[in-house]
């Protein structure tokens, strides 16, 4: 069991680094395709080449990232088969589907009018460059959203029936898994964040610029135009932010719970602004969960509910059987204890169904089957030895939380910052303060995008499929060494990608300081040869 | 175009070869010999795959 615990453990640290260093390029990805799009559309509508020289230098960085990114996220279902063998047979089609639709369409669509994109400078039309141009930026999306379509079913499991004949889920209403309101509101709230993360590195990038006195006109357009997505992006995020934390206060309360670090819930629950997470707190005492907490009233309630007077279930009320449904109205719903006794009596049918099948009993089969599928809905429940290990880890969910929020609220103020400047008195821009600022909050942008990640798959744990399979029943059967070995390789692997990709664009963005970007052909050319 | 493109790349070329020693790990050392699917390489077919995730999903008391 201990050696099992340590495969759990070492496969989903692996599975973290490689989903961490994939999401270091895709937002990137996102938000340079959109601001490359709009330099461009604007060269096509005005006819002034200034705009496509500057669309051509953040194509180059846009070039450089994708190279080194692309492919990081095959390695997840490498380890799906590997690490995870029972989890990829469980999930059946569902999630083989949207990640072969991702994978063909990515293949062709991207990979096709990239190559227009780069290559097609003076060889085809400027509408069908610019189109090229947009259809990648669309594309990359569009393989996001398959991607999150099979995120989302894990956190939602819906549009399936589960075949104890064949042991997977089977899709039941493709529409269903593909149009689920938490992949459609993830898909939102995640490529917006990545117009932000695109935006930000647009401003740090034309920061540094400024700070070398170089390219300073092509540096405050680029900023003017990544401050106005930016300002987009960040509104739009913390919208589809609202959206999202009413979803999980809906489909997963445990987790809204844990991002808060709420073990007892009320009417009129408070919103914590800051607090640090009591280590000797355990889930049943009466200490604080959290010290120093300082909250705004009623905010939890509006947050979850858009109702100040609703009620917010915490842990306890959650592991007692106490939550709230989809419309928001409190219920009294089956109890975690419950929940587990279900799931051990749910995998007794599923071992009474296998002994008729081997025995060709099928009526036994079906009767077993029936059964079964009444305590379905709890079976993953049937692996946890207690209900605290239904209770995802508090302090990691809670703190990321604030991160993502806190460094959200940073970034909204400085795109607003940077666009009054840029506007009113865009001579500031060049002040030291503000370009070390610019330049700051490019990894601060990546911490505060990462922390949304750690809190939506942290904030779901002990699951793999909410409700349906925990991670040590989705584990397949190997050695902790051989996950351990792949783990060390992977993280030379990507840090020598890491350090490829970094020092190509540093290189590259040094070379672009010592020439004028807007008036020098040069720049058209290398990007071409790019 | 795409020929032209080729020959002419600068910086693409550096990129190109990254692409290829990537791709070239990944698939050639990564899947080959420390990925295998495993219930692909231990099962004849489907139905056996089944039972072995049934298996292990219904462990004994």
């Amino acid at each position: 069991m201990d050696e099992l615990l340590s495969t759990v453990d070492w496969s989903r640290a692996q599975f973290a680094l490689t989903a961490i260093v994939h999401w270091i390029f895709v937002p990137l990805s996102i938000g340079l395709s959109l601001i490359v799009g709009i330099m461009e559309s604007i060269w096509y509508k005005t006819g002034n080449v200034q705009w496509k020289r500057m669309a051509k230098f953040w194509m180059l960085l846009f070039g450089i990232n994708f190279a080194c990114g692309v492919a990081t996220g095959i390695i997840l279902e490498f380890e799906f088969g590997t690490n995870w063998s029972n989890y990829s047979w469980f999930v059946g089609d569902i999630f083989g589907a949207p990640l072969a639709i991702e994978g063909i369409e990515a293949f062709f669509l991207e990979s096709t009018f990239i190559a227009v994109m780069f290559f097609g400078w003076n060889r085809v039309s400027r509408g069908f460059h610019l189109a090229a141009t947009w259809l990648t930026a669309i594309g990359i999306c569009l393989s996001a959203y398959w991607i999150l379509v099979a995120n989302a079913w894990m956190q939602y499991p819906v549009g399936m029936e589960f075949d104890p004949e064949q042991m997977r889920n089977v899709m039941s209403s493709f529409t269903d898994v593909v149009f689920s309101p938490v992949a459609v509101n993830k898909f939102f709230h995640t490529v917006l964040s990545g117009w932000v993360l695109g935006a930000t590195f647009v401003i740090g990038v034309s920061c540094w610029f400024l700070l070398r006195k170089s390219n300073v006109q092509f540096a405050k357009e680029s900023m003017k135009i990544a401050s106005w997505v930016g300002l987009a992006g960040i509104l739009l995020t913390m919208w589809t932010g609202d959206g999202s934390a009413v979803q999980v206060a809906r489909v997963q309360p445990m987790k809204l719970a844990a991002m808060e670090g709420l073990y007892n819930g009320t009417t009129g629950q408070s919103l914590v602004t800051f607090g640090i997470v009591n280590p000797d707190k355990q889930r049943t005492d009466d200490k604080p969960a959290l010290l120093g907490e300082i909250s705004i009233p009623k905010g939890l309630s509006i947050l979850a509910n858009h109702d100040p007077d609703s009620f917010v279930p915490g842990i306890n009320d959650i592991i007692d059987g106490i939550s709230i449904n989809s419309e928001g109205d409190t219920v009294n719903t089956v109890s975690y204890a419950e929940r587990i006794a279900r799931g051990h009596q749910a995998q007794e049918y599923l071992r009474i169904y296998d002994q008729a099948r081997a025995a060709g009993d099928t009526q036994a089969m079906a009767a077993a089957k029936e059964k079964f599928m009444v305590d379905f809905p709890f079976f993953g429940y049937g692996y946890l030895d207690s209900v605290d290990e239904a209770v995802p880890p508090v302090a990691l969910t809670f703190y990321m939380f604030r991160i993502m929020v806190i460094g959200g609220g940073y970034l909204l103020m400085l795109f607003i910052a940077m666009l009054i400047l840029s506007y009113r008195k865009p001579h500031i821009l060049e002040k030291k303060i503000v370009t070390l600022l610019g330049l700051i909050s490019i990894p601060i942008v990546w911490v505060v995008s990462e922390a949304g990640w750690v809190t939506a798959e942290m904030g779901r744990q002990p699951w793999t499929i909410e409700g349906l399979l925990p991670c040590k029943a989705a584990i397949s059967a190997i050695s902790p060494q051989s996950v351990q070995l792949t783990f060390w390789m992977f993280v030379v692997v990507f840090a020598a990608l890491l350090i490829a990709d970094a020092s190509i664009m540093i290189r590259e963005i040094a070379k672009a300081t010592r020439r004028d970007i807007l008036n020098d052909d040069r720049t058209e050319s290398q990007a071409k040869k790019a | 175009m795409y020929v032209d493109g080729f020959r002419s790349m600068t910086v693409g070329r550096k990129l190109w070869i990254l692409i290829i020693i990537k791709l070239a790990v990944i698939f050639l050392v990564f899947k080959l010999f420390f990925f295998p699917d495993i219930l692909q390489e231990n099962y004849d077919n489907d139905t056996e795959r089944a039972q072995a995730v049934r298996t292990a999903l219904t462990p004994h008391e």
